[in-house]
């Protein structure tokens, strides 16, 4: 229902090129790729931060650049890499600002508007902070914030950015796990930029992997990781193997 | 015929010592200082003491002055010596044959290069003039002679009087003062017994601030002398307050004719609810004749009075 | 606890604030070279509400006192009272926008173009009114929309309005703007203290013209600005994600530049360059009520105008009859509390 054709973007110099991916609904999709090339922008111009140069995005037959801003973020709900804010707010406040395109001009936060926010709280195991300055967090529990905002959201797809690099194992395995069962019982289509090519693995139904500007390689974990590929993008050796608990590809560079 | 030429030489002895010695006593007479009033023949050369102490000498009459102040200027053409006049300072725009004589700057700090171009024999400046300028115009050589006294009418005369022996025109400024003091006396004698309104007289209004007359000032004095009794007695100095003055709300205002001042008062916050704004008592003056202190001082006298009491000089 | 479970407290609380303004502004009227008591001055405004003043009859009043109070002292409160308020609001939604604390209302060049504007009337045009306008006024206005339309046209990259371009050519603009009103000082030296005098800021030529016509501009303003409160909130996360979470940013940024430059410069063509107030009171507010604009704009329109109209107060009260420009007071309370500030963030920033 994400289709992204020809598409190329630059600043001055070209970031994306050529890409070319299709993404199915209800899948958990992620992006993975040596750093420049190109994960973020990709994410950018799916969220409509960047325009591109060339090519065309559909999102559900409807073209993006004919989207407006609010009902894109009812679609979609993007959780960034930098989580910094310069003011006071509380980790609440900033949970419901995730409830901002259901909330008409000048009408308040609703009951179902509290309800949601504390749902996507507990899921995230944030609704103890709720009353904390942002600003007192440490980076963990910052990002544990922005991806409850994001589903706060109630939207259809959710754009993550390494959502979880500044976690401990444990949460970071909470969060993923989070992530699929919204996945798979609410049909919420995820698309994450990892870093860790063994959670990725773990979780993904659909790899994209990316090098030098364009889409490498695009498939399922199986057929993305193998070991001429990894040496080809990541100038890197390893060992294949299968998770023995989970049936999951597991890599093991030597 | 021995006997006859030795009288005869005598004779024409004692004529040329009687000649020479009377030619002695004029020598004498001119080594007198003469800086008194009562004599009408200036001698040169002339030693006088100017505002700022010192003491200049002047050879000879000069002709070619430059003056840097606009009352100075007004009295040069006063005594008759205007065609003595090479240079002047911006402001000097009175009477209308000064605008035809060269500027040579503002009266703080005028142009020297101008000065020193235009090969005066003597420079009469203000009170007001920059005291190092004074000296490099010295040190070309130039001389500089500082004129001007206390704010009021007597310092006026000793003015005049000063000028008139420097640019040797001391029987006509006599004549100009007493012209002035005759006229000044005319107010007095015309304004004695009348009633006598307040009066206000506006230096500054609007965002700049609220400024006055104050009753040590001249034109404070001035108000006084015209029959008038000055709503800012309660100050010295020019500084005022809007609210005071509403609450004085004086019988008649005076403005400057200049930059618009009278529409601008009628417009500006709390001068247009004054009685005297509404009932139509808010006057312009010429601000010159009453600010110079120079020959027309007289005349602004009777201006002020002419508009205090206007029933007293149809 | 979130907005809306505070809200009721919030309504009570502007409730006394809005008490408060209405005490400061009779003590205000009070006060005053002129002497005027109490009871009088409570009596003189009695008179001008509609249906009171049958109660309340000006019998031995003097007239010049009424004339004093009503012409002289209440619109320049009233004034004070309103630039203070434009002034905090627009300093908040800056603060929003920019994601600076250090944002105040004359960044765009706002002031040097309206000082400008004032400058070239008071040089080469006849001091006239119409409508009770000044030229003067009328001039200044146009200079400060002038200067922030070029200013936001060389900031501007298509639809796109970079916050830190906006920034720099708006200090740009104040630097060389200030170099050309000095230019013309030197060469008007008569014109040097009317130019100063009116920089300065001071509210000493108030009249109700002025305050009718800042009323007509600043309420509706005010009120425009607080509808995009919660906006300004997301804003403060960053464009990228004010964007994803449905904001229009590039929307936003110009209806905030445009009401607010326009707020702005009514403000400063009527009474001058005050600064401080803009900077000072939303973070004053900010630490008594936390970040949340919906809070902070309301509060800061109050805290602005009671702010002000003490400031305008004491530039009268402290060397009677003369007064002192209000644009010196703010300051000489606000470098402090800058300085404060600059501390207080170096310190977090560690």
């Amino acid at each position: 229902m994400i289709e992204i054709n020809n598409v190329s973007f630059s600043y001055e110099q070209e970031v994306l090129k050529d890409i070319n991916i299709n993404i199915a609904r209800g899948k958990f999709y992620t992006i993975l790729g040596p750093n420049g090339s190109g994960k973020t922008t990709l994410l950018r111009i799916l969220s409509k931060s960047l325009h591109i140069n060339k090519g065309e995005i559909f999102i559900d037959e409807k073209e993006l650049s004919q989207i407006k801003t609010k009902a894109l973020a009812k679609e979609m709900a993007v959780v960034p890499q930098c989580t910094e804010v310069e003011f006071d707010f509380s980790v609440q406040d900033i949970i419901l600002m995730g409830r901002t395109p259901h909330i008409p001009r000048f009408c308040a936060e609703s009951e179902k508007d509290m309800e949601m926010s504390k749902n996507a709280m507990k899921m995230t195991n944030t609704w103890e902070l709720r009353n904390k300055s942002v600003n007192t967090l440490s980076g963990g529990e910052k990002q544990r914030v922005v991806v409850a905002r994001a589903i706060a959201q109630e939207t259809g797809i959710i754009l993550l950015d390494e959502p979880i690099s500044h976690l401990d194992i444990h949460q970071q395995i909470e969060i993923m796990n989070q992530l699929r069962k919204l996945n798979k019982s609410k049909n919420i289509t995820i698309i994450a930029v990892l870093h860790d090519l063994n959670i990725a693995a773990a979780y993904a139904d659909h790899m994209i992997l990316m090098n030098d500007r364009r889409v490498y390689k695009d498939g399922i974990p199986e057929e993305v990781l193998t070991e001429d590929i990894i040496r080809e993008v990541y100038e890197l050796e390893v060992y294949i193997t299968k998770n023995p608990k989970t049936g999951k590809t597991f890599i093991m560079p030597y | 015929m021995f006997k006859s030429k030795k009288i005869i030489s005598l004779v024409l002895l004692v004529f040329v010592c009687f000649v020479l010695s009377s030619c002695r006593n004029k020598d004498t007479n001119k080594d007198i200082n003469t800086t008194k009033k009562e004599t009408n023949v200036v001698v040169y050369p002339l030693k006088i003491v100017d505002s700022n102490k010192r003491t200049v000498i002047i050879e000879k009459e000069p002709k070619r002055i430059i003056s840097i102040a606009p009352n100075i200027t007004e009295g040069i053409y006063a005594l008759g010596k205007g065609s003595s006049l090479v240079g002047r300072s911006n402001y000097d725009d009175y009477p209308n044959e000064a605008l035809r004589v060269p500027t040579v700057g503002d009266l703080l700090e005028p142009s020297i290069e101008k000065i020193v171009e235009l090969k005066p024999d003597l420079v009469i400046a203000s009170a007001l003039f920059n005291k190092d300028i004074i000296k490099k115009l010295e040190g070309l050589n130039i001389k500089v002679i500082v004129l001007g006294d206390k704010e009021n009418f007597n310092g006026v005369y000793d003015t005049i009087s000063k000028l008139g022996q420097v640019v040797n025109a001391s029987e006509r400024s006599q004549s100009v003062i007493t012209r002035m003091k005759k006229k000044v006396a005319d107010v007095a004698q015309k304004v004695a017994s009348a009633r006598k309104p307040t009066v206000y007289y506006v230096a500054g209004f609007g965002k700049g601030g609220d400024f006055t007359a104050g009753k040590d000032t001249f034109i404070g004095n001035m108000i006084e002398m015209a029959g008038g009794k000055n709503a800012a007695a309660d100050i010295i100095g020019w500084k005022y307050s809007l609210e005071k003055l509403v609450e004085k709300n004086p019988d008649v205002l005076i403005c400057s004719k200049l930059y618009d001042s009278k529409e601008g008062i009628e417009t500006a916050v709390g001068y247009k609810d004054l009685l005297a704004v509404k009932s139509g008592k808010l006057f312009e003056i010429d601000e010159n004749i009453i600010v110079r202190q120079g020959p027309r001082l007289a005349d602004g006298l009777e201006a002020i009075a002419k508009l205090v009491h206007p029933e007293l000089f149809k | 606890m979130t907005y809306i479970e505070k809200k009721s407290y919030y309504k009570r609380v502007f409730a006394i604030g809005i008490f408060l303004l209405v005490i400061v502004i009779i003590v205000a009227t009070n006060f005053g070279v002129a002497n005027i008591s109490l009871k009088q001055t409570a009596l003189i405004i009695m008179s001008k509400i509609p249906l009171a003043n049958k109660f309340f009859p000006l019998g031995g009043i003097k007239y010049t006192s009424v004339i004093i109070l009503l012409n002289l002292r209440l619109p320049r409160i009233l004034l004070a009272c309103l630039v203070g308020a434009a002034l905090s609001v627009v300093g908040t939604s800056y603060q929003g926008i920019f994601k600076n604390p250090m944002a105040d209302p004359f960044i765009l060049g706002v002031s040097s173009g309206a000082a400008l504007g004032a400058t070239i009337s008071m040089v080469f045009l006849k001091e006239v009114q119409y409508f009770g306008i000044s030229m003067v006024a009328f001039s200044a206005f146009l200079g400060a929309m002038i200067t922030t339309f070029i200013v936001y046209n060389i900031a501007r990259v298509g639809t796109k309005i970079p916050v830190v371009t906006l920034l720099l050519a708006g200090v740009a603009s104040n630097y060389l703007l200030s170099s050309i009103i000095s230019l013309m000082m030197t060469f008007n030296r008569d014109n040097i203290e009317e130019i100063v005098m009116w920089t300065m800021g001071s509210f000493s030529t108030a009249s109700w013209s002025d305050v009718i016509l800042l009323f007509i501009i600043t309420v509706p303003s005010i009120i425009f600005i607080s509808t995009f409160s919660r906006d300004l909130n997301i804003m403060l996360l960053g464009e990228d994600s004010a964007r994803s979470l449905g904001i229009d940013v590039n929307g936003l940024k110009k209806y905030i530049f445009v009401i607010s430059t326009l707020m702005v410069a009514s403000v400063v063509s009527v009474s001058g360059i005050i600064g401080f107030v803009g900077l000072i009171v939303p973070h004053v507010i900010r630490m008594i009520f936390g970040p949340d604009n919906r809070v902070v704009i309301p509060f800061s329109a109050l805290g602005g105008a009671i702010f002000l109209i003490i400031c305008d107060t004491l530039s009268r009260a402290i060397l009677p009859p003369s007064e002192i420009p209000v644009g010196i007071i703010t300051s000489i309370f606000g470098v402090p509390f800058f300085v404060y500030l600059l501390y207080k963030t170096k310190k977090k920033a560690i």
